[in-house]
């Protein structure tokens, strides 16, 4: 229990005030989806850091009971975000970093985790992508791509390269578009964020290492990401569990792409195209762990005939698509409850098309229109753009 | 402790037919997060958590608790840092979150008639709308106000009267179902506490869910005026603080007042370093009471509200008041310079009228808060504050936070003095425990001063003679399994 010892003042600070599971005032909108779901005060942020106190005073054994609870949490980091009592304890971890930290102990400890997420697990190991696909397939893929000369690579995300390739392949040609100099890697692995999700923080390491040494292989000074996760991984975790300092720059790529068009280096066409009504889900990494809510907004602001829609929950009160923390592996149905609830949302907005910037997000919404019965559009913001961009 | 959870999960099944499956649940790892709080009370698990979402299902659950004696705990906001809602003897914890519905706002009466799981952060959104504003407490937004207020309020915009409860639904343990004040006729609403009979709302306040469960509460509200001041006064005494606000508050001039002492009233960042220790200012650990020129011994936030013409008026006679009382009223730039950024915070809370985070709150990196309360009368309070200060010096107890304001007109004036220890400092937390101890028995022996909610249990209530021997009769009448919450140890 060393690393719970390590967060004990900040678990024993909560006092259940629940303002981890609900927005701003006046809105104050729901925004925990266990707790939303489940209702009792164990599923909320602060009732999972009891769950670690409980364990800290042996009041309860770790066991596939608790790690299942846990495990309802998508790790959207609303919690961490607007918890002020217990991120001001020191070492500073946000509730949902505890909540993480809780899970890992769990795995420690030698409890198993849900047969779907053992399965990727397994991939993992054998394949180093979460779907089990042959590695040899993304290396094929990369391998046409390969340019040492650039100073600008691409981490392309699993999602994005070997089950949903709409948002790669957009961003590629925009970059093409944009006469844009750059390289993928030549033996990508995925990033580890599945890992981290499901508490198997220990194993990161080696995929981390992997990764790293990939990035000095190619030797760019900027790698662009096209999921949250990875980037969000790469810039909290992977320094923490290697201690190596990567001299690249990170960005995201809708950031990217913003830097482009701000300096003319990437343009857009408005004039043929019909008046579109949109709304745009902040993908949780990207909102609440990187902090960026603007560049997608601002970039749209580029293109005049697209009216944007802002959904109920947004911004750094945005609502999880479902698909985070594992839990649409875990428990699929608790999953497709969450997605039903923020596409209802996006439904009450009037708009015809669905914008999203997280590989994640685009697959799980996909999934939950089918549901839904109701015809709409989903696209990636890469995807959407690539509409509007013209050629440099 | 005997599990009631046996006999073959018949109460389980049972307690389901009432609620559905989705609202009970057995599972240790959920009945343990409701089993301890953010206190050092002692933990101890429910049997069942119970998330009932209609009257007619707590009745239910009552008549089956009061057959198989089972204890009953209710949770209504279950915001709690003082172990009120420990389920001691196991049983049933019924959290009442779903039952959150705003049912009325009456603007014309004005009241607001609510359930136990509406938050005050939900209340105030919903009056703010409608103009209105009720009292609110220096607790979290998440708290529920039905519960606060049945507590006896801890804070208020409203100093004037206590008893913001105007007349409650309760569900007995026998499952019968009772309204107080004017809504105990049928045919009224819930506009009038003191109706032609005896005031039975004020037996269910501070009875801390032992005499039923408490369903719904019609509770004052005000309209919001037209010209709202926030006014901040510094003074170099805490007497003439406390002769300033009893002033302020009894001749109707301030709705409300707050005395903060200078381990409060500031926001000090407590930063973590690179390896990961505290980084404190070291105002906290000095003497609160020792001087320094540039904080004022305490400030008092004054609140009132009216026409633009009478707040043109009052604010010169605080003016007049602050002097009389050797005080100095702070400029815009005096506030902003010596209390930015807990103005910010101070302002959305007197000016808005809803709970911000308080950026106080920044001290909780110290710690645990762990609080000592009294009320007594103003003269006494003075003498109060002198030796809790000096009692919690000698034990080396840093910082030194209080907060301090008058109820009732200042008829009584609150005091809360508390300080931030770390939790993993057990043995420190065993002394305060001790000392706190000692200090409420020498406050109440010489300065005649109340307990602040039960908080000491049997140990207190033995102490007033006639009053508990009817109490009890009451309680026995009302309660003979004795089911409703027995662990928190008054009965």
């Amino acid at each position: 229990m060393e690393k719970l010892r390590d967060v004990e003042k900040e678990l024993a600070m909560c006092i259940k005030d629940k303002k981890c599971t609900y927005g701003e005032w006046p809105d104050n909108l729901p925004m925990c989806p266990p707790y939303n779901k489940f209702g009792f005060f164990t599923y909320c942020g602060g009732g999972m850091l009891y769950l670690g106190r409980a364990l800290l005073l042996s009041l309860i054994e770790p066991s596939p009971e608790l790690l299942k609870v846990l495990s309802t949490c998508t790790m959207c980091g609303f919690c961490g975000n607007t918890c002020k009592l217990v991120s001001v304890a020191s070492p500073h971890f946000p509730v949902h970093e505890m909540i993480s930290i809780i899970k890992a102990e769990m795995i420690e400890q030698g409890i198993e985790v849900s047969k779907g997420e053992k399965r990727i697990l397994d991939f993992m190991k054998k394949e180093k992508n979460p779907f089990g696909v042959s590695s040899n397939k993304r290396l094929q893929a990369h391998k046409t791509v390969l340019n040492p000369k650039a100073k600008i690579a691409i981490f392309s995300g699993c999602f994005n390269t070997l089950k949903r390739r709409n948002a790669f392949d957009a961003c590629i040609k925009i970059l093409e578009k944009s006469q844009v100099d750059f390289s993928l890697l030549g033996d990508e692995w995925c990033c580890g964020a599945p890992l981290l999700d499901m508490g198997y923080r220990k194993e990161i390491s080696e995929v981390a290492e992997h990764n790293i040494k990939e990035i000095e292989k190619i030797g760019a000074e900027k790698i662009i990401f096209l999921c949250p996760h990875c980037l969000n991984i790469f810039s909290s975790f992977y320094p923490q569990i290697t201690g190596t300092k990567i001299d690249a720059k990170f960005s995201y790529v809708t950031q990217f792409f913003l830097d482009l068009a701000r300096e003319n280096l990437l343009k857009f066409s408005n004039s043929d195209k019909p008046h579109k009504k949109i709304a745009f889900h902040d993908p949780c990494y990207l909102a609440r762990y990187l902090g960026d809510t603007e560049s997608v907004r601002e970039l749209l602001k580029f293109i005049p005939s697209v009216e944007l829609i802002e959904m109920k929950r947004s911004r750094n009160e945005t609502y999880c698509c479902g698909a985070g923390g594992g839990v649409k592996v875990s428990d699929p149905d608790y999953s497709e409850w969450i997605g039903m609830d923020r596409v209802r949302e996006f439904i009450d907005t009037g708009a015809n098309e669905l914008i999203t910037s997280c590989p994640h997000c685009m697959d799980h919404f996909s999934d939950v229109k089918r549901q839904v019965g109701r015809e709409f559009l989903i696209s990636d913001s890469s995807e959407f753009i690539l509409n509007y961009v013209t050629k440099m | 402790m005997e599990s009631y959870n046996s006999n073959g999960g018949e109460l389980y099944r049972a307690l389901c037919s009432i609620v559905g499956s989705s609202n009970v649940s057995d599972s240790v790892a959920v009945t343990i997060t409701y089993g301890f709080d953010a206190s050092p009370t002692p933990p101890s698990q429910p049997d069942f958590v119970v998330l009932p979402r209609e009257v007619i299902q707590i009745k239910h659950i009552l008549e089956l608790a009061n057959r198989h004696q089972l204890p009953v705990t209710t949770l209504s906001g279950g915001v709690n840092v003082a172990g009120n809602a420990i389920p001691t003897q196991g049983g049933i914890v019924l959290d009442l979150k779903w039952m959150n519905k705003i049912l009325e706002v009456n603007t014309d009466a004005a009241y607001v008639l609510i359930e136990p799981g509406v938050t005050y952060d939900e209340l105030t959104a919903e009056l703010a709308r409608k103009g209105f504003r009720c009292q609110i407490p220096t607790s979290p937004g998440g708290t529920s106000p039905l519960a606060q207020q049945l507590l006896n309020p801890s804070g208020s915009l409203v100093n004037r009267h206590q008893d913001s409860i105007i007349g409650l639904e309760v569900v007995l343990p026998n499952g019968e179902i009772i309204r107080t004040g004017s809504a105990a006729f049928s045919s009224s609403g819930f506009f009038l506490r003191y109706g032609p009979y005896p005031d039975l709302t004020g037996l269910f306040c501070c009875s801390y869910g032992t005499l039923g469960v408490i369903t719904k509460a019609s509770i004052r509200i005000y309209p919001v005026n037209e010209d709202i001041k926030l006014l901040i006064a510094a003074f170099d005494s805490f007497s003439s603080s406390v002769n300033f606000v009893k002033e302020v508050c009894r001749r109707n001039i301030a709705e409300h007042a707050i005395i903060w002492n200078k381990h409060l009233y500031k926001t000090y960042e407590i930063k973590s370093s690179a390896d990961n220790r505290l980084e404190i200012p070291t105002v906290l650990y000095e003497d609160p009471r020792k001087s320094d020129p540039d904080l004022p011994y305490n400030i008092v936030t004054i609140h009132m509200s009216g026409f633009k013409e009478d707040m043109e008026t009052h604010e010169r006679v605080v003016g007049k008041v602050t002097a009389e009382c050797r005080g100095k009223l702070l400029s815009k730039n005096e506030r902003e310079r010596l209390l930015l950024p807990a103005i910010k915070s101070w302002e959305k809370f007197y000016l808005k009228y809803h709970i911000p985070t308080m950026d106080q709150v920044k001290k909780y990196g110290l710690g645990r808060y762990v609080p000592w309360i009294v009320i007594g009368e103003p003269k006494d309070i003075v003498e109060i504050e002198k030796e809790s200060i000096e009692s919690m010096n000698e034990l080396g107890l840093r910082p030194i936070c209080y907060y301090s304001m008058p109820f009732d007109y200042g008829r009584a004036i609150f005091f809360r003095i508390f300080s931030y220890i770390d939790p993993r400092e057990r043995e420190t937390m065993g002394k305060v425990r001790e000392l706190y101890m000692n200090m409420f028995d020498s406050a109440m022996r010489k300065y005649g001063v109340n307990p602040y909610r039960h908080r000491w249990g049997q140990s207190k209530l033995y102490q007033t003679g006639g009053y508990q021997l009817l109490l009890r009769s009451i309680k026995n009448l009302v309660d003979p399994n004795n089911i409703m919450n027995p662990g928190i140890g008054i009965f």
